[in-house]
């Protein structure tokens, strides 16, 4: 039997990818959007409900690293599909939550399983992407965070409202279990694919590095290094701006600019739109002011550079006279934080071989997370 | 990406008192001194070719 080759399958990949990303953060965002009426159901106050999100916080930022680990260890067909599975279970055994406790239970379990998806997306894309068009792989991948956080509100609500909220932790974490199949029906590393045409295989290797490393992947080896610490530092300090973003937008155009739900929910979710287009245009800045002479590292760090000038737009925010004009400044915002977020990811896939770099990008998202 | 410690812990305990204005403008310095480590640090940063 012969195999259809596809050409440019790399881009393929980093579809695959995209979605299970979009997948992903689906599941993660169902809780938010029906904390309301968990609230009410369960009649649980918000510090027991801040435990439940605390619980999730927790085990994927100590996780991180772990499953970047793992799936360095097992190899990423089979290390991403058992995360996903195990997120998907995670997410579905949310409709059999009793109690806060149980709930918070299973929104550990979310946690410490989906914190492999971005260790996995970044060692997919070193496995897949030369260098040079690395960058613009990850502004589409990281596209996923958002979209998925975008998509979560009408596709959570809508089936709570024609079903039940359980119904809606359980389709959304079905979605997953779709996903990991085809993730292991359809990812090889580019030697081992069977759709691979020689032309894109040939592209992809004269991009590797020529140094056989050691096949133990050491994570005291990763944070002995300065390079490593070049990127969890800046990430680390990047991470508040986005967490400051996603959680106290709308509360701070509620109480200092006094605009009332219904204008809020109309627009503040134009900074995660913005923030999708920054990430995927900082990714093509890379390549650009490569072809203009700058150098791989120097092209990744013009863009960090050039996100942070433009943090200064929502630095201003307390002078802004108006409530749309603050809404502007948070798109500019998180169009320059998205931009910075995608550098240094890409950053860790440049200094890292793509045997150890799913660890290390587990350290600098743990960082990040940290620091958020 | 959702989540995080440190900040968002900052940020609920500060935003009553010193309101927003200044909180945001922290996280552009943090922004501008993370890009300045990476500047002053690029040099560290080695491909694996050359490693």
């Amino acid at each position: 039997m012969t195999v259809r080759r596809i050409a440019h399958l790399r881009w393929w990949i980093v579809a695959l990818i995209c979605l299970g990303t979009i997948i992903n953060y689906l599941a993660r965002n169902s809780l938010g959007v029906l904390a309301p009426q968990l609230k009410a159901d369960f009649a649980f106050t918000t510090q027991q409900y801040s435990y439940v999100v605390g619980a999730f916080q927790l085990a994927y930022t100590v996780m991180q690293p772990v499953c970047g680990y793992i799936i360095d260890s097992v190899g990423l067909r089979l290390g991403f599909a058992l995360f996903a599975v195990v997120w998907s279970v995670s997410n579905m055994l949310h409709a059999f939550a009793g109690g806060w406790q149980s709930l918070a239970a299973f929104r550990g379990l979310l946690g410490l399983s989906e914190a492999a998806a971005i260790p996995s997306g970044i060692k997919a894309i070193a496995e897949w992407f030369p260098a040079r068009e690395r960058s613009v792989a990850v502004g589409w991948f990281n596209a996923g965070t958002s979209l998925g956080a975008l998509l979560a509100p009408p596709v959570v609500i809508g089936i709570s409202y024609y079903y039940n909220w359980q119904a809606a932790f359980v389709f959304t974490g079905a979605l997953g279990l779709v996903w990991a199949g085809l993730w292991y029906a359809f990812y090889r590393s580019p030697a081992d694919h069977f759709a691979i045409t020689g032309d894109e295989l040939t592209l992809i290797e004269a991009d590797r590095p020529p140094v056989v490393v050691a096949a133990k992947v050491s994570p005291a080896a990763i944070l002995s290094t300065p390079r490593f610490w070049a990127i969890a530092i800046p990430r680390f300090l990047a991470e508040p701006a986005w967490q400051t973003f996603s959680f106290w937008i709308p509360l701070y155009l509620a109480t200092e600019r006094g605009m009332d739900l219904k204008s809020i929910a109309l627009f503040a979710w134009l900074p995660f739109l913005a923030a999708d287009m920054g990430g995927v245009f900082g990714g093509y800045l890379s390549p650009i002011l490569m072809r203009r002479g700058l150098k791989l590292i120097p092209s990744r760090v013009a863009g960090v550079a050039i996100g942070a000038v433009l943090m200064i737009a929502p630095g201003c925010i307390g002078w802004a006279t108006g409530p749309y004009l603050a809404i502007a400044l948070f798109c500019v915002g998180g169009f320059a934080h998205q931009m910075i977020s995608v550098m240094i990811n890409t950053l860790s896939a440049d200094v890292f071989t793509p045997a150890e770099v799913a660890t290390a990008n587990g350290f600098v998202g743990m960082a990040g997370w940290t620091g958020g | 990406m959702d989540g995080g410690l440190i900040f968002s812990l900052a940020i609920g305990q500060l935003a009553d008192t010193l309101g927003y204005g200044p909180l945001f403008a922290c996280l552009a310095v943090f922004d501008i001194i993370g890009a300045l480590v990476l500047v002053v640090m690029m040099k560290r940063l080695t491909l694996p070719v050359t490693a």
